[in-house]
């Protein structure tokens, strides 16, 4: 018996030891890919699908299929390019800047592409291609994500038509020049007619003889479109683009390996990123992508040395200084957090209690002892990463203040507005400043002469983001210390969006709201969709200006903001749309994204931080172009 | 030969399941219309005009009347079709095809290696009540038995993948190596070897409550007559154990067993989530969350199913294990 037990143990043992040794992980082949990770899969790669609208599709695609422009890598401005209303943009397929022409009041736009870009097949990219990409859009509102830089007027294109003039010049005929014009139409990624049109033309058979309406018809076909399965339908080896990186192998929820495109067209390009050249490679094998589902994970496979890339926290830095393979960088990520208020409800709808709680919220303590360094404070809704749009000039709500004197000027302004108290909050006074709460204030009243309701603080849990619920909780202290009844209540974001972006045209249901953050483009025209009035969520289905802020001449002016072509006065239109946000505050800006990254510098060389985005991972389009493997 | 009645009796419990089944799936598509949020009011994005949410609503089919929804669903179901899957748009009977094998994978084997385990230990300390071998395993067991599953993950991955590098942190194979074509023992290898933290984490925080409850099934059937009565008759001691007393006890640890693997689909988005396991658990959660509703009642209904089949199936197997129960 014993002897059997024993045979037993030595399998298992043997087992074990031959599952542990694992003989086969010397076999991995020693290679430049690139190793990056993440927590979120990539949903889809069909660029027409609205649902893969996520920032790692979004990276994939734009791998493989490119636009005729693009932002620089550093957001340099170029002063020498005349007629553009963003400076910071570069001729990618194009050739040129596009020269703008007024016909019959109609403008038209002339774009020269170069001859050199060529399809993955070898084919040449041509003006076929670029007029086909655009009709997409023109005829079935495809790409989706793409569809709010094509209109200024809802369900309305600016673009009229787009038509090919030679094989390599295309011109736009515009009913209005607006100044997205640039960062819509022409930064659509371009696909190949020859693999696309097959696809369009049979879901075009497909819905033709249906007895639908136009409007209906269309979205089928795109539906239709959008529905090809890429990767399985259209296999990986299938597809045909442009760009530097090809998909070759895909396990969805697990790994995406893409390889370099060694016949690059922009190969040996020089661009200029920080005054320093660098020559487009793409240098290394290529780009495995790997799908841990926890960040504590990854952090352990960062540390093992298992990726080469990845985003960490505040309390990691110290571990990652040590190593000498490694090096950290920080980014601000052009985001938006923020404090939202219900105006339609009272005591929101008073200025002077918003003033109140934007004095509370002390945002650079809280950087400081809750969030470590990873929300830095902001004071405009075009955070300052922005710089080219962000207005530094406005009031910046009590910085420099600590939590007493805010406090005591929270109270003071609310009594100054006739805000009474059962009984006032006390405070002790030295030398004429506060350095103490005395005694907390008791059942507030409106300057209507009712109590104030008991206020409720929408925010993200503690179990989904411990910090941010920490805020909250400090917030609601705040304002119970000056006798202001709220209370933090944890919400998931679907509940949450349920009730302050009801789209059923009902009234949102909130009183201030820290759930929601956005997520920011270079440019500002999100001013006009988040603040408008029309955009209230009871006028139109969908509205993003949850607040229910109306102000007719902001609405003016960001209507402006969204046509003007000239630079300079679109900026001084923007500051002044950032100049009332802050004054009014239907929304306090509270805080933006500081990413703290981490990459291996022994394995690769010329990594490289571009602004708001970072180095590397999904957004830098350029990065991973011209990173270079160590010898 | 097939008895009449165990004929009857099994065609009575499977109507009885599709009935159930039924109900279930009915609440589980109620139950998702009446949760705040719907999946495009959740996508916020200030380039989403709503003229494009309305149409992504449309393509889901969210604006048709909730009884039309229902009928569309129970179609789907009975086609097992499911629908396709908002978040990923492809067929949720493929995500699930996709994932559910390796959630069997892991929680199968977890479920068999435990109750092996807990049977063989839970027959031992019922044998030897009271002695130090009894309390040793006893509290062993308590000790990973309530043990947060999640921080045993971290502190086994801690210890066997970060410090001594012997297994991989996560996942279920190594990207690396498979996106190189390997061979098919290559792949095994690789799979055991991702494998084995996960399996052991499992086995180690459950086989206590399989041990325990063999230890207590074991107890009352030491008691009964025809164990006395073999003891009287002089057999040894092993023999009594293992063939008179253990096979008998072991019907409530076998019913354990396959509800257990049953409810593993929902119940293992933890351990998938530390160990980064592509199974069928994070989705369910994930779906839920998102309110992708096709894929949420996809894997509802495929864990409704399962555990009303393991049912019909525990019934089937104790007729067998036990020929006392009749059918009749």
């Amino acid at each position: 018996m014993k002897f059997k037990i024993l045979i037993v143990l030595l399998v298992i043992i043997f087992f074990i030891i031959v599952i542990a040794i694992n003989p086969l992980s010397n076999t991995k082949k020693n290679n430049s890919y690139l190793r990056t990770s993440g927590i979120t899969e990539i949903k889809g790669l069909n660029p027409f699908n609205p649902s893969f609208n996520d920032v790692y599709s979004a990276s994939i695609q734009r791998n493989i299929w490119e636009p005729l422009y693009k932002y620089s890598p550093d957001f340099s401005e170029n002063h020498e390019i005349k007629n553009s209303p963003d400076k910071r943009i570069i001729p990618w397929i194009a050739k040129e800047m596009p020269i703008y022409n007024e016909v019959d009041n109609k403008h038209e736009v002339i774009v020269k592409i170069r001859q050199d870009v060529y399809w993955w097949d070898k084919k040449k990219l041509t003006a076929d291609d670029v007029v086909f990409s655009g009709n997409l859009m023109l005829n079935f509102g495809i790409p989706v994500n793409d569809r709010s830089s094509w209109q200024i007027i809802e369900g309305k294109y600016y673009v009229d038509k787009i038509e090919k003039i030679d094989n390599f010049t295309i011109k736009y005929t515009l009913n209005e020049l607006v100044p997205i014009f640039q960062i819509g139409p022409l930064m659509s990624m371009i696909f190949p007619k020859h693999q696309w049109k097959p696809i369009v033309d049979k879901s075009i058979k497909k819905f033709n003889e249906h007895e639908e309406t136009d409007i209906n018809k269309r979205n089928l076909i795109a539906n239709e479109i959008w529905s090809v399965d890429v990767g399985k339908d259209l296999k990986l080896n299938e597809i045909i683009g442009s760009g530097p990186f090809k998909p070759v192998n895909w396990k969805q929820g697990e790994y995406m390996r893409m390889d370099s495109n060694h016949d690059y067209w922009a190969k040996g390009r020089i661009i200029k990123i920080y005054g320093k050249e660098y020559e487009i490679g793409p240098y290394i094998d290529g780009i495995l992508r790997m799908v841990y589902k926890s960040s504590d994970t990854i952090n352990l496979v960062m540390k093992n040395g298992d990726i080469d890339i990845t985003s960490i926290q505040p309390s990691d830095i110290s571990y990652f200084q040590k190593n000498n393979n490694m090096e950290i960088k920080t980014c601000t990520r052009n985001s938006l957090f923020f404090i939202g208020f219900n105006l339609r409800k009272k005591p929101m709808s008073y200025l002077c209690f918003r003033q109140s709680v934007s004095y509370l919220y002390n945002k650079e303590l809280l950087n400081d002892r809750v969030f470590h360094g990873r929300l830095s404070p902001i004071y405009s809704v075009v955070p300052y990463v922005n710089e080219y749009w962000h207005n530094p000039n406005l009031q910046t709500y009590g910085k420099g203040m600590n939590t007493i004197e805010r406090q005591y000027k929270a109270f003071n302004i609310l009594k100054e507005c006739g805000f009474d108290w059962k009984t006032e909050p006390r405070f002790e006074i030295e030398n004429e400043k506060p350095i103490k709460l005395i005694s907390k204030g008791i059942d507030i009243i409106m300057p209507d002469g009712n109590s104030c309701p008991e206020l409720k603080i929408f925010g993200s849990p503690a179990s989904e983001v411990p910090d941010s619920a920490q805020a909250n909780i400090m917030l609601q202290e705040w304002m119970n210390d000056i006798g202001i009844p709220a209370k933090f209540i944890p919400i998931d974001f679907g509940t949450a969006t349920d009730f302050i972006y009801p789209s059923d045209l009902s009234e949102p249901n909130f009183d201030i709201n820290t759930v929601v953050g956005w997520s920011l483009g270079p440019d500002p025209m999100y001013l006009k969709d988040l603040w408008h009035s029309s955009h209230r969520p009871e006028m139109i289905s969908g509205g993003l200006n949850a607040e229910g802020y109306i102000n007719f001449e902001y609405d003016k002016l960001s209507e402006q903001s969204i046509r003007e072509m000239d630079p300079k006065k679109r900026r001084k239109i923007v500051f002044k749309l950032q100049e009332i946000i802050s004054k009014e505050i239907p929304i306090f800006p509270t805080t933006t994204v500081t990413n703290i990254q981490v990459y291996r510098k022994d394995r690769f060389e010329d990594w490289f931080s571009m602004p708001t985005y970072g180095i590397g991972g999904a957004e830098n389009q350029y990065s991973y172009m011209i990173l270079k493997p160590k010898q | 030969m097939i008895h009449v009645g165990f004929t009857k009796y099994i065609t009575r419990r499977i109507l009885e399941g599709i009935i159930s089944l039924f109900v279930v799936i009915t609440i589980i598509f109620f139950l998702f219309r009446v949760m705040p949020g719907d999946p495009v009011s959740m996508i916020l994005d200030p380039k989403m005009t709503p003229e494009m949410k309305e149409m992504i609503r449309n393509s889901y089919g969210l604006n048709e009347p909730i009884f039309v929804q229902y009928g569309i669903y129970l179609k789907n179901i009975i086609t097992l079709n499911m629908g396709n899957s908002f978040h990923y748009s492809k067929p949720v009977f493929e995500i699930i095809m996709e994932k559910l094998p390796n959630t069997l994978l892991l929680f199968t084997s977890a479920s068999i290696l435990a109750s092996v385990l807990g049977i063989f230990l839970g027959r031992i300390i019922a044998w030897k009540r009271n002695s130090n071998t009894e309390y040793i395993l006893s509290v062993v067991g308590l000790f990973f038995y309530n043990m947060p599953l999640f921080w045993l993950g971290l502190i086994l991955i801690y210890i066997f993948s970060f410090s001594l590098g012997l297994f991989p942190i996560g996942g279920m194979i190594d990207y690396q190596l498979w996106s190189f074509n390997p061979s098919i023992i290559e792949k095994i290898l690789d799979i055991l070897h991702h494998l084995f933290l996960p399996l052991i984490t499992l086995t180690v925080s459950s086989f206590c409550g399989m041990m325990f409850l063999m230890r207590t099934s074991m107890v009352e059937t030491l008691k009964e007559d025809y164990v006395i009565a073999a003891k009287a008759r002089g057999l040894p001691d092993k023999v009594i154990r293992n063939k008179y007393a253990a096979r008998n006890a072991e019907l409530p640890v076998i019913t354990a067993l396959i509800l257990g693997i049953s409810g593993s689909i929902g119940g293992g988005v933890l351990t998938e989530t530390v160990f980064s396991w592509p199974g069928i658990g994070y989705e369910l959660f994930r779906s839920t969350m998102e309110r992708d509703y096709p894929l949420a009642q996809g894997c509802f209904f495929m864990l409704s199913l399962i555990t009303i089949v393991s049912v019909i199936v525990i019934d089937v197997v104790y007729s067998y294990l036990d020929p006392r129960i009749s059918y009749d």
